[in-house]
């Protein structure tokens, strides 16, 4: 441990410093320029110009002016649309949510039953996850048509990926402690995972579920654009006939939707956890 | 089960050699070797336990108690050797016989492995599992009947207080009481005990060792119990065996192990 070595590089000797806190500093001065070229090509690559935000500005304020005041009557109408995009969160999320649960079992290396079960779990989960939601909702469209139920499956495939990977990862995490005290009670396997398992990690698998409720409100916004029904596709259509009343109302409608979902699944996470 | 013949006090027995009948459980020629390691961590282990007494296994850290210890229970696979429970190896059975064969040896750990999020009741009563059957059990239901037994292996361990309490909101020995009451109602014919007070303060801690050598005496169960404090194993042991860089140094009667003997354990500990 304590073997004298020789300085590497004399090279790196400066004054003052020891060879190897000057070592430390040069790759830190490195690290900290690769870190500024990293972002000076990033802005360059993203075509930043803030000056044109600034001549821009008065377009947004024209948009706003032409939007004002919201368009009231349309607010039925923004409301059933509301429902739907929450409903198609719902259903795609419980329906993830039953086949999240056993492609994580056999996604989590503790639990799972068979090696090549943990690898096909492992890949489903993956692609399930790696594809965005959008892409799916343009895939489900194709199959089954415009509307909400293209929605649904959008939602529900991708969040078999999110749920899946998180549900594994907390079943990784877990105290094996009781699993093993139960396993060598002689228990069986699923009394094993009902019975220990389960208890454990239940109230941190529903803070998830909930949590992916949430996410997937949002998304399901932005799936209504390619055609999944619900709020998004109104707001797309108004857009199109450049009615910007009706969509400063779904807008609205949408704000308060958010929000409403946000805090009513932090605030049952919070009593949960 | 049928141990009426046996139920000789097992100090006598110990000291005078005499036949005990069949040992509840018999370690014989127990090797392990890490996957990649060189060294063998148990090297032919040969140990048996009688019903009714109390064998303390004895050793520095690091010598292969707690490895010897789930070996025997096959939490680990040995890599030679045989563990008879009840007539049949535990080393050489898979599936159901390996869970039958289980559930007549209880196991306690330093810390009581508890479910944290279910009542102190809950968790006793999930012992009895391996008996149960059927899809309400497999879904997390427990069995009247388990609760009720639950509850009797409670009172064994004098905790019927805490039966409706959290887990999590015992203490460290009233886990640990707890974790042999679940033990218990296994109905065991074994308890294999890893360091079962290491993380209990000497009060606790000699509460549990009370609670096991008389689980022993009265309950006629064969109790091996891994320990680092030689006066704990003196003071409460019927043998004890040493165990020094993963053999068996010696196998004696309690009040024939010399200080001398237990030192010797001890001294190559760096």
């Amino acid at each position: 441990m304590t073997a004298t070595r020789e300085p590497v590089a004399g090279a790196l000797q400066l004054p003052g410093l020891s060879p190897r806190r000057a070592r430390r500093r040069v790759i830190q001065v490195a690290g900290a320029l690769a870190f500024a070229a990293f972002v000076v090509q990033g802005l360059i690559v993203v075509d930043a110009r803030p000056q044109d935000l600034v001549t821009g500005v008065t377009g947004m304020a024209d948009i706003l002016a032409r939007s004002l005041p919201p368009s009231f009557a349309t607010l039925p109408d923004a409301l059933s649309a509301a429902l739907e995009t929450f409903d198609i969160a719902l259903i795609g999320t419980l329906a993830a949510l039953v086949l999240a649960l056993p492609f994580s079992i056999c996604a989590a290396e503790n639990l799972t039953p068979a090696r090549p079960l943990y690898i096909a779990a492992r890949g489903v989960i993956a692609v399930c996850r790696v594809v965005p939601d959008l892409v799916w909702a343009l895939l489900f469209v194709t199959a089954v048509g415009l509307g909400p139920f293209a929605g649904v499956l959008a939602v529900s495939v991708h969040s078999i990926g999110m749920l899946g990977r998180l549900f594994a990862e907390r079943f990784e995490d877990m105290d094996m402690g009781p699993v093993h005290a139960l396993t060598l009670t002689g228990a069986r396997r699923m009394q094993v995972f009902s019975h220990a398992a389960v208890p454990t990690v239940l109230p941190s698998l529903v803070g998830i579920a909930l949590y992916r409720l949430d996410e997937n409100v949002r998304s399901s916004l932005v799936l209504g654009f390619v055609g999944a029904g619900g709020i998004g596709f109104q707001i797309l259509t108004a857009i199109q006939l450049f009615d910007y009343p009706t969509v400063a109302m779904l807008l609205l409608v949408m704000f308060v939707l958010v929000m409403a979902v946000e805090r009513v699944s932090a605030a049952l996470r919070r009593r949960i956890l | 089960m049928s141990n009426g013949a046996t139920r000789t006090r097992a100090q006598d027995a110990a000291r005078t050699g005499a036949d005990r009948g069949a040992p509840v459980v018999e370690i014989r020629g127990l090797s392990k070797r890490f996957d990649g390691a060189s060294r063998r961590v148990l090297d032919d282990v040969t140990l048996s336990v009688w019903p009714g007494e109390l064998v303390v296994l004895l050793g520095p850290n690091g010598c292969g108690k707690s490895t010897m210890l789930r070996c025997a229970v096959r939490l680990l696979d040995p890599t030679s050797g045989s563990v008879t429970v009840a007539g049949s190896d535990l080393a050489a059975l898979s599936g159901n016989e390996l869970r039958d064969r289980r559930r007549q040896v209880a196991t306690i750990f330093q810390h009581g492995h508890l479910v944290a999020r279910r009542s102190a009741l809950a968790n006793v009563a999930c012992g009895g599992l391996g008996r149960s059957r059927g899809l309400r059990v497999a879904a997390g239901h427990l069995p009247a009947a388990e609760l009720r037994h639950g509850m009797e292996c409670l009172a064994r361990v004098r905790m019927t207080h805490v039966a409706a309490r959290r887990a999590d909101s015992l203490s460290g020995g009233e886990a640990q009481r707890v974790a042999i009451a679940r033990a218990l109602s296994q109905r065991p014919q074994t308890l294999m005990a890893d360091e079962p007070v290491a993380s209990l303060d000497p009060e606790a801690a000699e509460s549990v060792m009370e609670l096991l050598r008389d689980l022993a005496t009265r309950d006629n169960l064969g109790v091996l119990c891994v320990l680092h404090q030689p006066e704990l194993a003196l003071r409460f042991a019927d043998r004890i065996a040493g165990l020094r860089a993963g053999r068996i140094a010696f196998d004696l009667p309690a009040n024939v192990v010399g200080a001398e003997a237990v030192r010797a354990l001890y001294q190559d500990e760096r």
